[in-house]
């Protein structure tokens, strides 16, 4: 009987000494022996740190960084990487939307590879609101919670926008659309106006009165 | 005959008459309705109008009022520059007062566009104007008043139920004792039932289970020290998964942009939530789990970190960082890279993360233990087809020929000690 109240009770003890450590539920992130191991004391991406003050962890990079775009086992420089990501010398005025409508071109040729990574990364930041199709009828646009409907990339003015324009707004942003610099690298942007490109002309090839989209649609 | 048959009336023939002079003389004006002129707007002015607050342009409730002469709203919406260059005042200054960014020409608009456009205008602003007037704080309480709290009820009626069992075991032990009193029986002998010879065996049994059931414990929660699942903490501002990336279906790496290019997925920065909001300002009705007063009040924390002023759709105040609270926390000794397992092994943000689209505050449904990470490793095969892994060329001839089943994470040293501790 005594046996048996040994085997029961100590491990009862421990159990309930362990159990006794809160685990984590809602705000309370449970607790840990060794919590300096847990916890960085090297300052981490987007957490507080002394440094920074009150302010925001992550800050931007120096005003006229380029990104290095060598191959990290040769160390050789991709030339025609780093030429794309040269800064951006226009600025965010109306006249310099113009001047990048007629000097910005895009330094990628058609290829296969380009416009399959453009349509990925339209999919996942365009869509949404652009529509799937280009037709400016994405979800939460058709769904009511977006009120301010992008153009159709077929409607007049737009189907036939220069590509430096496009690049522009994309840098920029344009009337209710914010800039997506932070989201997509200057080669990204020109994969991704190379899609809404493809888009473009496979509609041009199919319909050939672009101008009525305005209207009727 | 045929026209006979179709319009027997002569005051039907005298009306379609009418119409068709009508389109005669002024081809294009048909019939303009408001469901046309949503349509238009939808098309052509939503992008950067919006009825009742401006946006890029200004607010388009009572447009109609500041054109009083309709002849000069039309010229305006056909082609701004052309009429900026008639020199009319109250244009200029528009002009100026929007920092000079023009407004897109529509020569393809008929005046009968433009009036049904307008038309969608007036009745916007009806709505508008009504819902201030009849609306006001309405919503908020009808909500309190539907949410049914059941719980006073459930109490009275475990009362009842257990005031109904206590009369009915007092009856039943009196009901017994009449009974033995009217058969002169005694009261029944009980020794202490532990003592009882026949239960030792199932003392045995139970005493097993319970130092098994002790042992796991015991493991269970030592294990669990220092982990965080379950870990669901309050957020600076709600924002719900459920909403954003459920019923609104946006993409995870919308937001989340760092997680196919470096270590972190990147909380985003507050201008990834003003792509949006700079729109979306209230809260939209019709969801019960979300009540509009609430969140319409979440979502205006927005403009106070970001020291955008709503009033002036400006960001004229100085902005705030937004503390968020970090769910995922992977102790200090452990290396984890997001674009590793997202871009190169393709894996899904749930794998890990949980149905996050269903959550309404993040909770932390893995709890990212060593065991758990090199299960995964053990049994996830590689993915060949990235470009990442032609070093590893070898085994996948080998896998190609047939020599090997599978090639798993672990077989290209994905569970070595290294890989993720140094």
């Amino acid at each position: 009987m005594k046996r048996i109240l040994i085997y029961v009770l100590v491990p009862a003890l421990v159990v309930s000494s362990l159990q006794a450590c809160k685990k984590a539920s809602g705000d309370y992130p449970g607790d840990r022996y060794t919590s300096d191991m847990m916890y960085s004391k090297a300052y981490e991406p987007y957490a507080l740190n002394p440094v920074m003050g009150d302010s925001v962890g992550a800050l931007l990079p120096a005003p006229g960084t380029v990104p290095y775009t060598g191959n990290a086992i040769s160390g050789n420089y991709d030339n025609e990487m780093g030429d794309i990501q040269l800064p951006y010398p226009y600025q965010n005025t109306i006249e310099d939307y113009e001047k990048a409508g007629l000097e910005v071109v895009s330094p990628l040729q058609y290829n296969e590879i380009d416009l399959a990574e453009g349509q990925r990364l339209y999919t996942n930041m365009c869509a949404i609101c652009h529509g799937a199709e280009g037709n400016g009828k994405g979800y939460i646009v058709t769904a009511g919670k977006y009120t301010a409907a992008p153009p159709s990339y077929f409607s007049e003015g737009y189907i036939d926008m220069p590509d430096g324009k496009m690049f522009h707004s994309i840098t920029y942003g344009k009337n209710a659309m914010g800039s997506y610099a932070y989201a997509l690298n200057k080669k990204e942007r020109w994969q991704v106006i190379l899609y809404i490109n493809s888009l473009q002309d496979a509609r041009l090839a199919e319909n050939a009165s672009p101008v009525q989209e305005n209207v009727s649609q | 005959m045929l026209k006979r048959v179709l319009f027997p009336s002569s005051l039907l023939q005298v009306c379609m008459f009418s119409v068709l002079t009508l389109l005669t003389v002024a081809p294009g004006q048909l019939m303009a309705t408001v469901e046309e002129g949503k349509e238009l707007y939808q098309a052509n002015c939503a992008k950067c109008h919006m009825i009742n607050r401006k946006m890029t342009g200004p607010a388009l409730m009572g447009v109609r009022e500041r054109w009083p002469d309709s002849t000069n709203l039309y010229a305006w919406i056909r082609n701004s520059q052309a009429f900026l260059a008639t020199g009319d005042e109250y244009a200029n200054n528009l002009y100026l007062e929007y920092s000079k960014s023009p407004m897109q020409a529509f020569p393809n608009l008929t005046d009968a566009n433009i009036a049904s456009i307008l038309m969608y205008i007036d009745a916007e602003t009806e709505k508008i104007r009504e819902a201030a007037a009849g609306g006001g704080a309405g919503g908020p309480v009808m909500v309190a008043a539907e949410k049914k709290d059941n719980t006073v009820l459930y109490a009275i009626l475990v009362a009842v139920l257990l005031l109904i069992s206590v009369v009915l075991g007092r009856t039943l032990n009196y009901l017994n004792k009449l009974s033995r009193e009217k058969y002169d029986e005694d009261e029944p002998q009980a020794g202490p039932f532990w003592k009882n010879p026949k239960l030792k065996p199932v003392f045995g049994i139970v005493g097993l289970v319970v130092f098994c059931w002790l042992c796991y414990s015991m493991y269970d929660s030592a294990a669990a020290l220092g982990r965080q699942e379950g870990y669901a903490p309050e957020q600076p501002i709600k924002f719900s998964h459920e909403i954003h990336a459920g019923i609104n279906q946006i993409e995870c790496r919308y937001c989340h942009t760092g997680v196919e290019k470096g270590k972190s997925a990147v909380i985003p920065s507050i201008n990834v939530c003003m792509n949006c909001h700079y729109n979306i300002q209230q809260m939209s009705p019709g969801n019960e789990d979300y009540p509009p007063a609430e969140y319409t009040a979440e979502i205006q924390k927005i403009y106070k970190f970001a020291g955008f002023n709503t009033d002036d759709q400006a960001y004229t105040e100085d902005p705030e960082a937004i503390k968020w609270v970090k769910v995922h926390n992977l102790p200090d000794h452990v290396y984890f890279n997001h674009s590793q397992h997202v871009k190169v092994a393709g894996l899904e943000c749930q794998t890990c993360h949980g149905k996050v689209e269903e959550m309404k505050v993040v909770e932390q449904v893995e709890n990212l233990s060593m065991g758990w990470c090199v299960n995964c490793h053990r049994q996830t095969e590689v993915n060949f087809t990235n470009g990442f892994y032609t070093d590893y060329r070898e085994l996948k001839d080998k896998m190609d020929s047939g020599e090997i089943d599978l090639v798993h994470a672990s077989d290209i040293g994905a569970t070595e000690c290294q890989r993720c501790h140094y």
